[in-house]
């Protein structure tokens, strides 16, 4: 018989873990990272469709695009009709195709999984001559963490307990689905059975294991994607009780966006760029990182050198050329992330990119982050009393607040916790690790 | 970037927190020394830009790649300048007194080398004989012949890869003065195969600034197309791919291409497709239906203007001259028969193949050990070429500047 083990798919990072002879086990999953339990969510498929994850994946990704060569060519992508004086004409149509391009990188799974329900919802992307749907991108990441999981164990995993967001979509249906498509893809991925814990109810799993009595428990779960909430009562296995849970899709990579939106595009000639709605829309891509390799087409590079022969704030224009065409905007996000995150132990942080010709520096204050994630804090605080009050409890009724996640450490949010149910009862579980401990404890429950 | 409301903002946070006036201080001062440190370099750069020695530099470096394009173009028969023709004849000279390598390998990685001078070839000369066990697990050595100058890309089932100039390889010599060696013995094994892995092929690469693509082709005629930018991180990598679909199918050949090459693949049972190197697919594909017992013996760039020359065991030539070489319209097609059903029955299979011109020369692997090199006028005028038992293996050999 196979062993059974926690997953939990992050947004942002997953880990896998075992809980046997009553410890948890953390598998350092990936080697390479710093730390090896936290692996990336990040997947990179290279042109002869090997695929590559974590930490393995981000540093293909850098040898293989950045200052690499690029080739356009046309590649017919279908046929338009129109009309035009008293008969229809049939068009064919092209897009620039990259043929040196060596790998798709591929972050935000998690999101794809959520945004992929209802008929307009995303299915699936085009990876060179292949299609890949949402299933297929997620099979593939969970079977590399089960190959490494089982090479660090020495031993078949049938059974997976995977995490799940309170909420992948407000619509029943939708949220149905995306359960439904992690599912398969577990089960595609080579696990024989697949079941699944809600996030936050998994972290209270593993901090129950350090309680002593009875308490009543808020989860403040707050990852790369999404932020998840759970009032339980915990203490005792047998009389434990989910009060109530909730969630929004507000988290990590949100904050990155609002830092880059409010404080950086400037560096790139916003407000100094005004009547060229194509360098306009660049310049309103950046934040959206996935899509900015997309750009590097020979048009947006003859709009742009064009830009800067006419003098339109050229060393600016020059800096978001080099962005796009040296294939800098996974480095840039990085650094975006990097200085957030030291602006949860300081009051300071620089976000610096010299990578490409580009000379870009940005101090960044605790203060300003705060002011630039203000709307979010607020939609924050309303779903966390909102689940307060369906648990029917009074914040002076919580004995703990457990807050996990990497978005958990932002002091603003410490701040609002401590005001709300008192400094005292919010404690920090494990950051990255708690989820998948939990999902392990579950997991051995069968 | 710094404007007044931003330093506004910094003072707001240190009224907030004071602790984070350090922090902020020591930021600041960071930047600012970079900041002169690159006034100092642009004052500099400024310097001597007013002073003309940077456009001096210039000038002396266009003139440096002009100096390299010429060389270039002298190589590889572009347009020459006349006051370089005189520079080209020296070097025709050094490059005809270069050496061929004919190379003999096996799965198991064992290679044999012969040295041969360029000039003075002699038809239907035997060159030496290889020592060893030439059909190793079944299946029989395979022959390559190359400049010794080339380098050689090793390329295993697993996908591996390593590099090695021919001439790090022992070789024994074979000269119209000192005859041919008796016996030629494998030289120490230049890159050991892994546990579970075996030689696929050699592949030379020294044309590899010169090609667009890397095709890398399956013993069962699946294909692959890599384009040649990725070389340098597949050489850093040691890694190309397996190149195949499933097992038990295994990497046959690797070859350089420019997108209007053309691709020919020569089945044992005596199929040939002719693909253009445009069409080719970048994800491993099949290409050529090929039957179970059937296999790739050959897979080979088309130059311009040059032949297909087929050998089969029996030293039986099968020639098709250029213009009947046809293209495949679509992939996946079995191929056309290059010798009749009849001749298949009767156990007539196909050893090799070799892009000719008349001038060049084919090297002929005998069941004995054998090697001997026939020019490819007589072979063509002839039809056939005596066999001492049956043949191994062939390869075309061109010598350089032919």
């Amino acid at each position: 018989m196979g062993l059974r083990v926690g997953l939990d798919f992050g947004t942002s990072n997953s880990g896998v873990a075992l809980y046997r002879d009553d410890q948890v086990q953390l598998l350092p999953i990936d080697a390479d990272s710093v730390l090896p339990e936290v692996v990336k969510s990040i997947l990179y498929i290279t042109r002869d469709y090997q695929h590559y994850i974590g930490q393995q994946a981000v540093q293909l990704y850098y040898r293989h695009n950045v200052g690499r060569l690029r080739r356009y060519v046309p590649k017919k992508a279908g046929e338009i009709e129109y009309r035009g004086a008293d008969m229809y004409y049939v068009r064919d149509v092209y897009v620039y195709v990259d043929e040196l391009q060596p790998g798709r990188l591929l972050q935000y799974l998690k999101t794809a999984l959520r945004r992929a329900g209802g008929p307009a919802g995303y299915a699936g992307t085009q990876v060179f001559e292949r299609y890949y749907y949402v299933a297929d991108l997620l099979q593939l990441f969970l079977a590399a963490l089960k190959r490494r999981a089982e090479a660090l164990l020495g031993e078949e995993i049938t059974a997976v307990t995977l995490g799940r967001p309170v909420k992948f979509s407000d619509q029943p249906e939708l949220d149905r689905q995306a359960e439904e498509t992690l599912r398969q893809a577990a089960l595609q991925a080579g696990f024989a059975d697949a079941s699944f814990e809600l996030e936050p109810v998994a972290a209270a799993l593993y901090y129950e294991k350090s309680l002593h009595q009875p308490q009543n428990a808020l989860i403040f779960d707050f990852g790369g994607g999404t932020l998840d909430l759970a009032v339980l009562r915990l203490g005792d296995p047998r009389q434990r009780q989910i009060y109530a849970s909730g969630g929004v899709s507000v988290a990590g990579s949100d904050f990155d966006r609002a830092i880059i939106q409010k404080r950086l595009l400037p560096h790139f000639g916003l407000g100094r760029v005004i009547q060229q709605p194509e360098l306009l829309e660049l310049l309103h891509t950046i934040p959206d990182w996935i899509a900015l390799p997309e750009l590097s087409t020979p048009q947006n590079r003859y709009h742009l050198e064009q830009a800067i022969q006419a003098g339109v704030a050229p060393a600016r224009l020059r800096t978001l050329q080099s962005l796009i065409f040296n294939d800098l905007a996974f480095s840039f996000y990085n650094q975006v992330e990097a200085a957030k995150m030291l602006l949860s132990s300081q009051g300071a942080a620089v976000i610096e990119l010299k990578e490409g010709g580009i000379d870009l520096w940005e101090l960044y204050t605790r203060l300003q982050f705060e002011q630039d994630i203000q709307e979010h804090q607020e939609a924050i605080e309303q779903v966390l009393l909102d689940t307060l009050a369906a648990s029917g409890l009074r914040p002076g009724q919580i004995d703990a607040v457990v807050k996990t996640g990497g978005s958990s450490n932002i002091p603003a949010f410490t701040r609002m916790l401590g005001r709300i149910f008192g400094a005292q009862k919010v404690v920090a579980s494990n950051t990255f690790s708690s989820v998948v401990a939990g999902l392990a404890i579950k997991a051995s429950q069968g | 970037m710094i404007t007044p409301d931003k330093i506004e903002e910094w003072i707001q946070e240190v009224a907030e927190r004071p602790d984070s006036a350090a922090s902020i201080l020591r930021l600041i001062a960071n930047r600012l020394g970079e900041l002169a440190s690159r006034n100092e370099e642009l004052l500099e750069e400024n310097i001597l830009l007013r002073s003309g020695k940077r456009v001096e530099e210039y000038e002396s470096r266009i003139a440096h790649l002009e100096y390299q394009l010429d060389l270039l173009k002298r190589h590889f028969g572009g347009e020459l300048p006349e006051a370089a023709a005189a520079a080209l004849e020296d070097a025709q000279l050094a490059t005809s007194q270069a050496t061929i390598s004919v190379l003999g390998y096996d799965i198991h990685g064992r290679v044999y080398r012969l040295e041969l001078p360029s000039e003075d070839l002699v038809s239907e000369s035997a060159l030496g004989r290889l020592d060893g066990e030439l059909i190793p697990d079944g299946v029989p050595a395979r022959l390559l012949a190359a400049p010794s100058l080339e380098e050689l890309l090793f390329i295993f089932t697993s996908g591996r890869i390593a590099a090695r100039p021919v001439s790090s390889i022992p070789f024994y010599g074979s000269s119209p003065d000192r005859g041919a060696p008796e016996e030629v013995p494998a030289a120490p094994i230049p890159v050991e195969p892994r546990l579970g892995e075996m030689l696929a092929c050699l592949a030379p690469v020294s044309r590899l600034p010169l090609a667009q693509f890397f095709v890398q082709i399956s013993r069962k005629g699946c294909l692959k197309k890599i384009n040649a930018a990725m070389a340098q991180s597949i050489l850093a990598n040691h890694y190309i791919g397996t190149g195949i679909k499933s097992a038990p199918d295994q990497t046959f050949e690797l070859a350089l291409c420019g997108n209007a090459d053309r691709l020919a693949l020569v089945s044992r049972e005596g199929y040939l497709l002719c693909l253009s190197a445009k069409d080719l697919p970048f994800a491993v594909e099949e290409v050529m239906r090929l039957g179970n017992s059937d296999h790739l013996v050959a897979a080979l760039v088309l130059p311009p203007r040059a032949s297909l020359l087929i050998m089969t065991q029996i030293g039986k030539v099968i020639h098709r001259a250029d213009e009947s070489l046809e293209i495949a319209p679509s992939l996946r097609s079995k191929g056309q028969p290059v010798f009749s059903p009849s001749r298949r029955e009767q156990g007539v299979r196909v050893v090799g193949a070799a892009a000719v011109n008349e001038d060049d020369w084919g090297v002929a692997l005998h069941r004995d050990g054998q090697l001997s090199l026939h020019a490819v006028k007589d072979l063509f005028g002839s039809g056939a070429l005596d066999v001492h038992g049956e043949l191994l293996a062939f390869a075309g050999l061109r010598a350089p500047l032919s």
